[in-house]
């Protein structure tokens, strides 16, 4: 089914929905079948009924789903250790232990070329010079990677002349960026960041300084969440307008995107949509059922993959909270779902021992 | 240090502090305590916008007059010859999150006579927002000042040097929370002559008996299942003493009978605690099933979605699935042919076990395994003064040992 990925990865946004709903359920019972034989606690999750029903699923809403949270507790790998090439983590709160994702070497080439495949879509097909705004031993254990250095990782391959902005200590490094900037001035170049570095060590701290440059012909790309901008109340209008502000940049995309599922990386158009590209895909799902919910209407987001073949990745219900806004329909020209993010579930509180309770008899 | 009762403007915390150490300790039951708290039982229930918060109404009732007189009946039949006195001051280290717990203790050392330092957590929530502020009203009526120097309310970060400070001029600290809390407040030194009682995370478990079940009417299977989720899900089945696994007794084809009798009217029950449908107790439901499915052995797994239920079936019940229990409406379900079995997997860690149906005899094989509590469905969550394994009345007060005739050889 390596076959059905390639194929869709050389036209991420030009399959329509009955093409797309068709060749990706094919793939997604094979990558099911697939996990089913390889991986033990995927066949028991499968085998109990704590995921999915029994016999292959009718349609994409039908196939079972593993909430994310389970990559947290268990490491679940469909491939022998030896053949595991990579494993990702994800950042994770300091109370919590980080997912940790082992891939072998097919899935992380396949990571490679599913960003490149959505990116030359938003970027054009020329590597552009890039700006990586982020210090540059972010990256250092390359076989151990977390959500920020896989994107850098990720994203770099999508470049040329690639420039730190941040230095060791996360301090701006005008100097290099000014240089940067001098090098490839009037030209298209790509800026790459964490929504909150970008925000906190480049924007805040060229304007509390007073720099600022021409990047008018810039592009940022940016992901990573918005919970800490919303800490301090900045929203993603403000985030754009301030870039446009200070360094006259025109196109701010983000993306969202998770380490427990690599390939799906879905970008923000000049229309301000998310986009699934062809290999992946989004439901949404209300909680008292976990039924899909309408257009329009929040609920869990579920996220789908051709990808994920060395780690049971490829249909996950994730704790972040998102809108469908419709499908084939976006007036950027792209064609699949597209969707919103409106944030993270808040966590459960926890709540202690022993809380008591005398109910007042009825009879 | 942030002191939320009394409030009082214009005195300092520290001295608020010197205040309830020097305060003198008092009889057990003296007559301004029982008006104290009567008042704050009385307050409560008088309050409307209590309504919003049920289990305050439960400790209100749990404190209300006739109560009061029983517990000072059961304190005074159970010290004979000895004189049982305060200790002196309390330090209670409330469970974090958890709006009405720290209450109970709190209130029963304070009827023994002794003087009360109470940390709450930082995170407390509304209940205890709305419950102090009308201690405070209580506090305020003509009558009562006496009572501002006997308890006061704090909360803090986990700073060592507050605990240290706190627990220097304690004579019994009581720490209610996580192992983590435990293991980090015990290490903070107490003075020699001080006692402290700990309270920790615990896990509970229902036994029902399955031809018993099979065979209730309709109307005595509305009532089972209407107790059994009071026992469970409030409190997003996080309290320690709401069963979180489901034993039945009897034989295979029984259990079978009872259990479609039993979830359905369950199902019909859980409705009205609508919490559990929410998405993050949805999440948690689902992430601990996929978790005891893929790793410790569950499974078959049922999902009640649209009542926020789970039930996942284990062998038998081993100590990874009580860590790996969340609560958010699951259950772990398993059976036996006597309740000799159910013992043996019983460990200290287990707090209740509810019954139904089950006879006296076999719920005897049940003690000494390690339960505090083994109670009729329908119980689970209420409060008693001995709590733990530990009785309350003794941990806050001390004996002396009064003998008054010397014999003598008469000349």
């Amino acid at each position: 089914m390596s076959s059905v990925t390639d194929e869709l990865m050389q036209r991420p946004f030009a399959v329509c929905r009955e093409e797309k709903r068709h060749k990706l359920l094919t793939a997604l019972h094979e990558l099911d079948e697939h996990h089913s034989a390889h991986c033990e606690p995927y066949a028991r999750l499968r085998n109990t009924g704590a995921i999915g029903a029994p016999g292959k699923a009718a349609s994409l809403e039908e196939l079972a789903f593993l909430p994310t949270r389970l990559f947290k507790q268990l490491e679940l790998r469909s491939v022998p250790d030896a053949a595991v090439f990579k494993v990702l983590q994800s950042s994770g709160t300091s109370a919590q232990t980080p997912s940790r994702i082992a891939l072998d070497r097919w899935t992380a080439t396949a990571q490679s070329r599913a960003l490149v495949a959505i990116m030359k879509s938003f970027l054009g097909n020329e590597r552009l010079p890039m700006l990586i705004v982020d210090a540059p031993d972010t990256i250092k254990a390359r076989n151990q990677l977390g959500a920020r250095s896989a994107g850098i990782v990720g994203f770099s391959t999508l470049g040329r002349d690639h420039t730190y902005a941040l230095d060791a200590s996360l301090a701006l490094d005008w100097a290099a960026v000014r240089a940067f900037a001098e090098r490839h001035q009037g030209q298209p170049v790509l800026i790459f960041g964490f929504t909150f570095v970008l925000w906190q060590y480049f924007y805040c701290v060229a304007r509390a300084a007073g720099q600022s440059l021409d990047l008018r012909h810039a592009t940022i790309v940016h992901g990573g969440g918005w919970k800490k901008l919303e800490a301090q109340r900045v929203s993603r209008a403000e985030l754009k307008a301030r870039l446009g502000e200070q360094f006259g940049i025109q196109r701010v995309l983000s993306y969202y995107g998770m380490v427990e599922q690599v390939g799906s990386i879905f970008v923000e158009c000049d229309q301000g949509r998310l986009h699934a590209p062809a290999f992946a895909d989004v439901i949404v799902r209300n909680s008292a059922g976990f039924a899909p919910q309408p257009s329009g209407t929040p609920g869990l987001l579920q996220v789908l993959s051709t990808l994920p073949r060395s780690y049971p990745g490829h249909s996950l219900l994730t704790e972040d909270v998102g809108t469908l806004l419709g499908e084939d329909d976006c007036a950027c020209g792209r064609l699949g779902k597209t969707f919103s993010v409106e944030g993270r579930l808040p966590a459960v509180e926890a709540r202690g021992c022993s809380d008591t309770l005398t109910v007042a008899r009825t009879s | 240090m942030k002191v939320l009762l009394p409030r009082a403007v214009d005195i300092t915390a520290p001295e608020l502090l010197a205040r309830v150490v020097a305060a003198p300790r008092l009889p057990p039951f003296a007559p301004a305590l029982v008006e104290f708290v009567s008042a704050v039982s009385a307050e409560t229930l008088a309050d409307r916008s209590m309504r919003a918060y049920p289990e305050l109404l439960a400790l209100a009732h749990w404190f209300r007059p006739a109560e009061l007189r029983r517990l000072q009946l059961d304190y005074a039949s159970q010290s004979s010859s000895h004189h049982s006195t305060a200790r002196g001051t309390v330090f209670h280290v409330a469970p974090s999150n958890v709006d009405s717990m720290f209450v109970y203790p709190w209130l029963i050392a304070l009827l023994l006579g002794n003087k009360n330092i109470v940390r709450i957590s930082r995170r407390h929530g509304e209940a205890s927002e709305a419950l102090l502020a009308t201690i405070a009203r209580v506090l305020e009526r003509p009558g009562m000042s006496a009572m501002l120097e006997r308890s006061l309310v704090v909360t803090y970060d986990h700073q060592e040097d507050t605990t240290r400070a706190l627990s220097e001029v304690c004579d019994v600290r009581a720490i209610w929370g996580s192992d983590e809390t435990i293991r980090s407040v015990r290490a903070v030194a107490l003075p020699v002559q001080a006692t402290e009682i700990t309270f920790s995370d615990r896990f509970s478990l229902a036994l029902l008996a399955a031809e018993v079940v099979a065979g209730l009417s309709e109307r005595a299977l509305a009532q089972l299942a209407h107790a059994f989720c009071n026992d469970c899900l409030w409190f997003d089945q996080l309290a320690c003493s709401s069963p979180r696994a489901v034993v039945w007794l009897g034989s295979a084809a029984r259990v079978e009978q009872a259990k479609q009798h039993f979830w359905p009217a369950v199902s019909k029950r859980a409705a009205q605690f609508t919490q559990l449908t929410q998405p993050a107790l949805a999440v948690t439901r689902l992430a601990t099933a996929c978790h005891a499915a893929a790793a410790l052995g569950g499974g078959p797994v049922t999902y009640d979605h649209a009542a926020g239920l789970a039930r996942v079936q284990i062998p038998s019940l081993e100590p990874q699935h009580r860590v790996a229990h969340q609560g958010a409406g699951l259950f772990f379900e398993t059976c036996c042919q006597e309740t000799r079995e159910l013992a043996a997997w019983l460990r200290p860690v287990d707090q209740t076990l509810v019954h139904f149906g089950v006879d006296g005899r076999a719920l005897e094989a049940l003690v000494d395994h390690g339960l505090d509590r083994i109670v009729p469905v329908g119980d689970a969550l209420h409060f008693e003064t001995t709590w733990d394994g530990v009785d309350l009345m003794r941990a806050f007060t001390r004996e002396c040992v009064l003998r008054v005739m010397l014999k003598l050889d008469s000349a």
